[in-house]
């Protein structure tokens, strides 16, 4: 099978075969044309749109509706995106299982039609119980499954899956992507997975870059030596949410103890809700402490008056997740990088040089937030944190809304930024790739406790 | 998106005409021609606009009190933008103990009558502007003071107000430097609200005899006066509603404008 689609330079020209039993990975950045590349192999693309070159199933050329028509969904299928806008959200999952088996082995009776499903079901360790439910009232995982389950149905030999697992946490992406390898080699069906994703791009057999520009590699790790002088400490630290009078709280961290050295980098890990980001903000001091201690440079802040508190505070900053609102609409980005740098008495750099040290033009001191993109303003939220002169720094996710291209331009800079400077990192991520690339070692959280682990990477 | 000059124009030229009108013309508004009583408009080439049943130049009136009215409703404004952010922001951004103590504050007084209460103390005392742009104002404030609570309360959430925190800045410049002048939108729309308002409740009063001003009196007492003439000189309630309609559509449209362009400048969709 052979394509070539050049559409006015939306995306490609491509080409590429896959051979029977294949898996092989589309890679890109976020519009790089994957998408489209996909759909104009299937004939699909949306009405403005036209696709040049040509596409051939088994040596046979794939030219017009018609054609396309014998190969799609049965032969040739596709796995969408987006779950739940492709199940229909007012038939139960059952009438769309079936529906798709009376189009396209109509020869089955209602009982082999049950059988089939059932076992597509199981397949994707889906329970037949859902069957009778509605799209809306599966989870994130389930549908997608069942999506999956839906389009292996007519059992193709081809199988597009486009982005099948972005929209999952990360723990669910892996089992998911599990399970379509384990489809794929017992089917002997060939997959092409369209990501952005490295690392379930590396899991396919081969892969294809789509990216024209800047291409998305991050710094490798380099050792250190350890250092024992302590930063930022606590031992048995219990903090809460939020502390309310008129009632008791759960505590949301439970006698966590950390040593973060000067120049040390650990990462953060742990799936939603287990307590990372509470972490973060309780060593800032910002949760009410239940129980336990908290040092900062190896002096006690837990009972330090709100003065002498509010003076150590530039030295420990943080890099929030959203760029879109850890930056103050109303303030000029001079302002902005001048109040960070009067919060020391020793600044070592201009705002002009911040600018530069975070790859931002000079002429951006006049502008506001709104005029900068998502990875720009990212960058700035970073030379805005170091420009206090900060000892440690804090990462909340920093990279996670950024696409790949930009996460790697925020790894590095946060890389060499922490070199030059002797900063202590605490890097909370889901992307292993992420914190393998920037810490020395990681601990995992779950449910506001610190599980320890074995030192990041290989 | 439409501009502001257009409103701000005719505001403009209405205050700078009624200095004008004050200094120069030759008919003080309370000056009455008795033998010129009830002149239809353009009948009399001394009185452009009409004489009422005493003989009163309706042009002079009309000017003067419509820019007596645009400034109790500019100054009723202005004290209820001051007092309601000062009181909103506070108990937004500060929160808890602080918070409710002063909610439940303008809650008590936001459930007390305002037209019952300005009557009581305007009857009490001698009728006097400033009692009623304070008034005015602080009702108006309550108001403003819930809005800019929520919002002050949105942003204080923000994490650009949590970095400031962190850069070990004290309240009161996190409160100036980050939330204030994320304020404005909201209260420029706030207060856009309560500059007509006041020109309502003030000309309401006024209407109802209490006028402030005893001798420009204000657009409420002469459509008060219009109204006992209909009949015969319809002149003397219509052209006085036109002024009013335009002051309290030029204030309309300024605040408007005014939230419109702020909320493009800071990049907020909707």
């Amino acid at each position: 099978m052979s394509v070539y689609a050049g559409e006015q330079r939306l995306a490609g020209p491509v080409s590429f075969e896959l051979a029977p039993g294949e898996t092989m990975a589309l890679v890109g950045a976020s519009g790089s044309g994957k998408s489209l590349t996909a759909r104009a192999v299937l004939g699909l693309l949306p009405s403005p749109l036209r696709a040049h070159g040509a596409v051939a199933w088994n040596g046979e050329r794939l030219n017009g509706e018609a054609t396309f028509r014998r190969v799609r969904g049965g032969q040739l299928a596709y796995v969408f995106q987006d779950a739940a806008s492709n199940l229909h959200p007012l038939r139960r999952l059952s009438g769309q299982f079936h529906e798709c088996l009376c189009v396209h082995r109509p020869t089955l009776s209602r009982s082999a039609r049950c059988e089939v499903i059932a076992e597509a079901l199981g397949a994707l360790r889906l329970d037949p119980q859902l069957l009778k439910r509605f799209p809306q009232e599966l989870s994130g995982g389930q549908r997608q499954r069942a999506l999956m389950a839906l389009t292996l149905l007519p059992a193709p030999q081809v199988l597009i899956a486009d982005e099948p697992t972005s929209a999952l946490d990360p723990t669910l992406a892996r089992e998911m992507l599990d399970l379509l390898f384990e489809q794929c080699q017992r089917r002997g069906m060939s997959l092409l997975l369209i990501t952005h994703d490295v690392h379930a791009a590396a899991r396919c057999a081969r892969s294809l870059r789509l990216d024209v520009g800047e291409t998305a590699t991050l710094p490798t790790r380099q050792p250190r030596p350890a250092r024992t002088e302590a930063a930022l400490e606590c031992a048995g630290l219990t903090a809460l949410h939020r502390r309310r009078w008129w009632r008791r709280e759960e505590p949301a961290l439970m006698a966590v103890d950390l040593a973060l050295h000067r120049g040390e980098r650990v990462a953060v890990h742990g799936g939603s809700g287990s307590g990372k980001s509470t972490l973060a903000l309780a060593l800032l001091g910002l949760k009410p402490i239940l129980a336990g201690d908290l040092r900062w440079f190896g002096q006690s802040i837990r009972r330090l008056p709100g003065s002498a508190l509010r003076g150590l505070r530039p030295r420990v900053q943080m890099v929030f997740q959203d760029p879109y609102r850890s930056l103050n609409p109303a303030q000029r980005i001079d302002a902005m990088l001048h109040e960070a740098r009067s919060c020391t008495r020793r600044p070592t750099r201009t705002i002009a040089q911040w600018l530069e040290a975070v790859s931002l033009p000079a002429e951006y001191a006049q502008r506001y937030p709104s005029q900068l993109s998502g990875g720009q303003r990212q960058r700035l939220a970073l030379a805005r944190a170091l420009a206090t002169e900060a000892e440690v720094l804090v990462c909340d996710e920093a990279t996670s809304a950024l696409d790949p291209v930009n996460e790697a331009r925020i790894v590095s800079l946060i890389d060499s930024l922490a070199e030059e400077r002797d900063l202590a990192l605490l890097l909370i991520s889901h992307s292993t790739a992420v914190s393998a690339a920037l810490c020395d070692r990681a601990i995992e959280m779950a449910r506001g406790c610190v599980v320890p682990m074995a030192s990041v990477g290989a | 998106m439409a501009s502001i000059r257009t409103p701000a124009l005719i505001l403009f030229f209405l205050l700078l005409a009624a200095m004008l009108c004050w200094q120069f013309w030759p008919h003080p508004p309370d000056q009455p021609y008795w033998d010129r009583a009830l002149l239809a408009p353009l009948a009399d080439w001394r009185h452009p606009l009409g004489t009422d049943a005493i003989g009163r130049d309706l042009f002079s009136r009309v000017l003067l009190a419509s820019a007596m009215s645009a400034l109790i409703g500019l100054g009723a404004g202005l004290m209820a933008a001051l007092i309601g952010v000062l009181i909103g922001a506070t108990a937004g951004y500060v929160g808890g103990v602080l918070d409710e103590a002063l909610m439940r504050v303008v809650d008590v007084l936001l459930a007390l009558p305002l037209l019952l209460i300005a009557i009581l103390l305007l009857a009490f005392f001698e009728p006097n502007l400033w009692l009623l742009m304070f008034l005015v104002g602080v009702f108006g404030a309550l108001d403003v003071a819930r809005t800019m609570r929520l919002e002050a309360r949105r942003l204080a959430s923000m994490e650009f107000v949590l970095a400031a925190q962190l850069q070990g800045h004290s309240a009161a410049h996190v409160l100036s430097h980050h939330v204030l002048p994320n304020l404005r939108p909201a209260l420029l729309t706030a207060v856009g609200v309560i500059v007509p308002q006041a020109i309502l409740v003030e000309s309401f009063l006024a209407f109802l005899g209490l006028s402030p001003s005893e001798r420009i009196g204000s657009l409420g007492s002469l459509l008060a006066e219009g109204v006992q003439d209909m009949a015969y000189a319809p002149w003397m309630l219509l052209i006085p509603a036109l002024a009013m309609a335009t002051v309290l559509i030029c204030f309309g449209l300024i605040g408007d404008r005014l939230r419109d362009s702020r909320r493009a400048a800071l990049g907020d969709e909707a």
